[in-house]
């Protein structure tokens, strides 16, 4: 694999970052990174999860500085981008508040307008607020619509009008249209495209390549750090390449990472009859003893709703969930730190919480003793770090946060293990441990579903997987026969 | 500043690269030492400015035995408080029981135990109105025990006709029983518990104490060192005890008593862990598989009946009970479960916290009025130590140690 470094922008942009670096501890995670923003161009930023793109980002807002590297922006040496006003992030929560009006979402955290003193010059906000939807092409939209009663592509353009206002000449757009519903994100980018071609440079985050292609003007890509491909969109119409690119052949090292065992899948222990949950399905699929299926989607699509759904924790809309017999089901929630862990309890009780009638004794009372060897036991298999039972675990880092998390289920010996995102913000050797272990509970005849919106997450370990897209389970794949093609068609 | 270094380096800069060296630890290296340090410092402090008589053990007790009720409450409220719960109820529920225990048994002349077992089932059934009204119509606790206190307090008012209720021993159908109520009675500082009962009591609170040592000590040292300090801690219990001529009441007994069965059920029970992983993080109990309507359920009965046995207590003590008269425990029982979360290492409300720290604002409150301090100055007391003990809990712990030092790291990186 060669750096790809065509037709790199030589003259002044709007925004130049050169050589930009940055290390985290001993990892180097950015390195000598280029990026040149021109006024009025769509920029694509793609690549793996932990190429580079967020710390790329945080350091074009400000938020991270840059270890060497210059950056000018408009041909002025800035030595952070920090309180900057030309550059404004749309990240994918928006940041809005539902229930106030337009008016106010584009004010909010506005300078006022203080002609009057203390008081709101509110003819002059109403105003800025019209002129700013204008600029966006959504004069039609009153100011003072609550923002709660917009579709989400609207919201999402209300949030752009809101930077644009604001004098943002650069806007970064960081996975704003992966919770958009497929429609609304083809609008915003087709107005995001109109408001910005006067003049604002826009980078757009995306894992999506057939919306880069549709709107971005140039495509870099991130792998480990390093920009591997640089070039106008209209150059890049090899898809395989892309996607090699992109993975940067990590399709070929997940396989690798997996420890692949071999297991003649058992008896059927839960299957899903036409299971719609979270706005996905009517999905069917079968869980059977020994084997690891995959749902693969976006954050948003409903993957996650539906593995909750099969572990028993919600009720699905829609359909049934048989069981043969009634299985012990665990789950690894989406979320460790909203849905996952007790931050503030210690490592030992977040471990051992959703299996504690294996250790009653006498009146039923905990046998605290032998509870405790349990978590121990399971600390030294998955080597958290500290190894300290007793310290809250919200202390620990997210890697170890996410071990504790995959000890909670072990413990509970379940049938039936439903995995959302196992490796989520974990580092390479954690990701690796998890992909052990996975193997582990299949050879030991566990069911296992893994819900996931990472691909080298399913192609890692699972035997089947299912892609769904827009609601629909578009397609089943037998993980032996993913291609690099077939890869880039699953995007 | 060394620490200040080590801190700074596992601020942000490790969260990306994770598992990148230890994490920092949170809170305080010498919290563990809190607790004895506040009780000796106030202990010393008190017996240099009024003398040794401060210290005298009788004394001490009848200060418990007074605020039993207060006490009672507050450990009802702290299990609310664990699972993530508020009650603003208890109080009203107390006024309540103490109008009514007095009242059934003398207006209406209903038989003790029924008059007493009416108290428990209004109890349990006002936990009931406010886990219906949280759990099931989805009312925050604030709001919901705020106005169900006042229904409380408003019944009590109509029964008693908003006045005082004094039994009339000539004109009553009932009297109030020589057990339940008088110099004999069992709520009276005057009946002591016989020795035995002060000898096992002491016996079972110094070997959970023991067990929990035991627990946390890893090496074989470290048990010596607990088996040691628990042996110390009985000798002088019982030395205090015997020579000291201290004397227990029976509502010393019930009260300690209902700690330790709290804390069995918070320490050794499925349930109780539950309540815990509950009130950390609601949402992740239930994909854990606890029950959390259940456990809330359970929460709010649990403080409303430990409220209603509280105005036992109070009417029993009182042989009378006037309107609003456990209205102003709700201040120091909320101070006592607050500061629980400071006089241990771990930052997590503790039941036997909630009774130290209870009768560590007792202390603190009767030292000033020993000394001169009007009374009226209590709830000045009360209030503060409840701001305090949640500033310093807030202040080093949790988030916000969290953000001082990746506040620190940027500095260093900028």
């Amino acid at each position: 694999m060669t750096a790809d470094s065509t037709d790199r922008v030589g003259g002044a942009g709007l925004l130049e970052m050169r050589g930009i670096s940055k290390s985290f501890g001993p990892a180097r995670v950015l390195d000598a990174v280029d990026l040149v923003l021109q006024p009025g161009e769509v920029v694509g930023l793609m690549g793996a999860n932990g190429a580079g793109k967020s710390t790329l980002i945080k350091i074009l807002a400000g938020v991270y500085v840059a270890d060497s590297g210059r950056i000018s922006l408009a041909g002025e040496e800035v030595d952070s981008l920090a309180g900057h006003p030309d550059v404004g992030i749309v990240h994918q929560d928006l940041g809005l508040i539902d229930s106030q009006t337009v008016l106010d979402n584009i004010r909010l955290g506005a300078r006022r307008l203080s002609w009057l003193g203390p008081l709101l010059d509110r003819q002059g906000e109403i105003r800025a607020a019209q002129r700013a939807l204008a600029a966006v092409d959504m004069a039609d939209v009153s100011v003072f619509e609550r923002l709660g009663n917009l579709t989400a592509g609207q919201k999402a353009l209300v949030a752009i009008a809101r930077l644009l206002e604001r004098g943002a000449r650069i806007v970064v757009v960081d996975e704003t249209t992966a919770s958009l519903p497929p429609r609304d994100a083809r609008w915003f980018l087709a107005k995001l495209r109109e408001a910005t071609a006067r003049g604002t440079a826009v980078v757009m985050v995306s894992h999506k390549l057939a919306e880069i292609r549709s709107t971005a003007d140039r495509l870099v890509v991130l792998s480990d750090g390093r920009v591997v491909a640089d070039a106008p969109i209209a150059e890049l119409t090899d898809d395989e390449r892309l996607a090699r690119l992109l993975f940067g052949g990590d399709a070929e090292k997940a396989a690798h990472d997996a420890v692949r065992t071999e297991v003649e899948p058992g008896a059927t222990v839960l299957a899903l009859e036409g299971v719609v949950a979270g706005g996905a399905g009517p999905v069917d699929l079968e869980l059977r003893r020994g084997e690891v299926v995959g749902l693969s989607g976006r954050v948003g699509s409903g993957v996650h709703e539906l593995a909750l759904a099969a572990a028993g924790m919600v009720a699905p809309d829609a359909g049934r969930i048989a069981t043969d017999g009634s299985p012990r089901r665990a789950v690894l929630p989406p979320q460790r730190e909203v849905d996952g862990v007790f931050a503030e309890l210690p490592t030992g009780w977040n471990m051992t919480i959703a299996a504690l009638p294996r250790w009653r004794g006498v009146g039923r009372l905990l046998r605290l003793g032998r509870e405790r060897a349990a978590a121990e036991a399971m600390v030294r298999r998955l080597q958290v770090v500290p190894p300290d039972l007793d310290q809250a675990i919200g202390s620990l880092s997210g890697g170890n946060q996410q071990k504790a998390l995959f000890a909670r289920a072990m413990l509970r010996e379940p049938d039936v293990l439903v995995l959302c995102e196992p490796t989520r913000g974990v580092d390479l050797r954690t990701r690796r441990e998890i992909y052990r272990l996975i193997g582990e509970l299949k050879r030991d005849g566990c069911a296992l579903l893994v819900a996931t919106s990472d691909v080298e997450d399913a192609l890692a370990v699972c035997d089947r997987i299912g892609t769904i897209n827009d609601g629909q389970v578009s397609a089943w794949w037998d993980a032996e026969q993913v291609t690099d093609t077939t890869l880039a068609e699953m995007l | 500043m060394k620490t200040r270094q080590a801190q700074s380096e596992t601020g942000p800069a490790a969260a990306p690269a994770d598992d990148g060296g230890a994490p920092p630890r949170r809170g305080l290296p010498l919290v563990p030492l809190i607790a004895p340090a506040a009780f000796l410092a106030v202990l010393v402090g008190y017996a240099l400015w009024l003398g040794g008589d401060f210290l005298d053990g009788n004394t001490r007790i009848l200060d418990l035995h007074q605020n039993a009720p207060v006490l009672l409450i507050a450990l009802g409220l702290v299990i609310c408080l664990i699972a993530g719960q508020f009650d603003l109820s208890v109080a009203s529920m107390a006024t309540l029981t103490a109008f009514l225990s007095v009242g059934l048994m003398t207006k209406q002349g209903w038989p003790p135990a029924v008059a007493l077992f009416a108290c428990l089932a209004v109890a349990v059934a006002g936990g009931l109105f406010n886990a219906l009204l949280v759990v099931g119509l989805r009312v925050n606790a604030f709001i919901a025990t705020l106005g169900s206190g006042g229904v409380f307090l408003g019944i009590a008012a109509v029964y008693s006709d908003g006045t005082s209720l004094i039994p009339d021993a000539g004109n009553d159908p009932g009297t109030l029983p020589s057990w339940f109520a008088g110099p004999e009675s069992l709520t009276s500082f005057q009946t002591k518990a016989p020795t035995v009962v002060v000898v096992v009591l002491i016996a079972v609170l110094v070997g959970s104490l023991l067990l929990t040592g035991f627990e946390r000590a890893r090496t074989s040292r470290g048990r010596t060192l607990v088996a040691a300090g628990c042996a110390l801690l009985a000798a002088v219990a019982l030395a205090i005890f015997v020579l000291g001529d201290v004397e227990v009441p029976w509502t010393v007994v019930l009260l300690l008593g209902v700690t330790f069965g709290l804390w069995v059920l918070m320490h050794y029970s499925t349930l109780g862990r539950h309540l815990y992983a509950v009130g950390g993080n609601a949402l992740a109990a239930r994909l854990a598989g606890v029950r959390a309507n259940r456990s809330t359920t359970f929460v709010f009965v649990m403080a409303a009946v430990l409220a209603g046995l509280a105005g036992v207590v109070l009417g029993g003590n009182q042989g009378a009970a006037s309107p609003g008269a456990a209205t102003p425990y709700l201040l120091p029982a909320f101070a006592a479960g607050f500061l629980s979360t400071v006089l241990f290492s771990d930052g997590r409300f503790h039941v036997w916290g909630t009774l130290l720290g209870g009768f560590l604002i007792i202390t603190v409150a009767q030292g000033l009025v020993a000394g001169g301090v009007p009374f009226t100055w209590n709830d000045v007391i009360n209030g503060l130590v409840l701001i305090g003990a949640v500033a310093f809990q807030s202040f080093f712990s949790g988030d916000r140690g969290a953000r001082r030092s990746r506040r620190r790291a940027r500095a260093a990186e900028a």
